[in-house]
């Protein structure tokens, strides 16, 4: 725990466990995307599903990459994770991204159960915007390193969303792939740890 | 205004578009709601999830954004919106809706009825 982080971000009156529990949420989220985005990658195949892929695995990849960002700052405050794994996964602060009932068994996805497939990771990329969306709004102008790490984290998810979206036919994200998977352009300033 | 199911909530000037707020009447809380099409909607301010208080959520697109695992709720419908759309059958049929309350505006004030589920 950094004791005088601690307390300026006390003084600047946040409410540092609500913050704490905020952040222990989507650390939680971040932890247990990883996992499912790793079956909705696997489950990534056939003529349609390849193409979807190599996305899924850049935005898997940044989603761990996030985890790895919002831990040191939970612990810097005083807060820690849970000791029990299931409790993490209780906490999460958004639903678990299933595969979906059209893709159990193995099978390709496409048509409909592509479209399944793509509204289950946009889905999630929502709701990750507007949990980061509320942690900005709760630390800004208050807590400058928290904001700085969960703005990072916000960027990196908008543009998740913007390229399932684009897959669903909502229109161009505008972007481009990612150099190498998983490069987290905004956030990789806030892993300390190596990340390769 | 004899019907006594109706209860006088809150004054309509005081809900502004895209504001929540929460009242007590007759020591029950109810959540208001105007969208930014105008609707008003009183619901209870209890997330049917894990009883989060709603009215700390923020509106998206006709929705309320349970502040704590990020449900989203239909304020037309009281339907669960998200995750509903993306869970297996098995686990969405198990997410409850939001309690909405049939809502009206008279004499300047917003009123909901407290017994009845819209």
């Amino acid at each position: 725990m950094g004791r005088v982080a601690r307390e300026v971000v006390e003084k600047s009156g946040i409410n540092l466990e609500q913050l704490i529990k905020k952040l222990v949420a989507a650390a939680g989220a971040e932890f247990t995307t990883f996992y499912y985005y790793t079956i909705l990658r696997v489950a990534a195949i056939g003529m349609d599903g390849e193409g979807l892929k190599e996305i899924i695995e850049d935005a898997r990849i940044e989603d761990r990459n996030h985890f790895e960002a919002l831990v040191p700052r939970i612990y810097e405050l005083g807060g820690e994770l849970p000791r029990d794994i299931r409790g993490f996964a209780d906490v999460a602060g958004c639903p678990d991204a299933y595969l979906p009932d059209s893709l159990k068994g193995g099978k390709s996805p496409s048509g409909a159960s592509l479209k399944d497939l793509l509204t289950v990771l946009v889905e999630a990329e929502r709701c990750a915007i507007r949990c980061y969306t509320d942690i900005c709004q709760f630390t800004q102008g208050k807590d400058p390193r928290t904001y700085a790490i969960s703005a990072a984290i916000l960027n990196e998810e908008i543009e998740h969303e913007a390229w399932f979206s684009e897959f669903l036919g909502e229109g161009p994200s505008g972007h481009f792939r990612r150099g190498k998977p998983g490069a987290s352009p905004y956030v990789a300033p806030f892993m300390t740890a190596d990340h390769g | 205004m004899s019907d006594p199911l109706w209860q006088q909530a809150l004054l309509d000037q005081d809900l502004k578009s895209g504001q929540v707020v929460k009242v007590s009447v007759a020591g029950m809380k109810i959540m208001l709601v105007r969208l930014e099409d105008g609707t008003v909607t009183a619901a209870s301010p209890i997330c049917p999830h894990q009883g989060e208080d709603l009215t700390a959520g923020k509106l998206y697109m006709g929705a309320i954004d349970c502040p704590r695992h990020h449900y989203l709720y239909d304020l037309h419908t009281g339907e669960n919106r998200y995750p509903r759309n993306v869970f297996p059958v098995d686990l969405a049929v198990r997410l409850a809706p939001l309690r909405l309350y049939p809502t009206k505006i008279e004499d300047g004030w917003i009123w909901f009825q407290a017994s009845r589920k819209r």
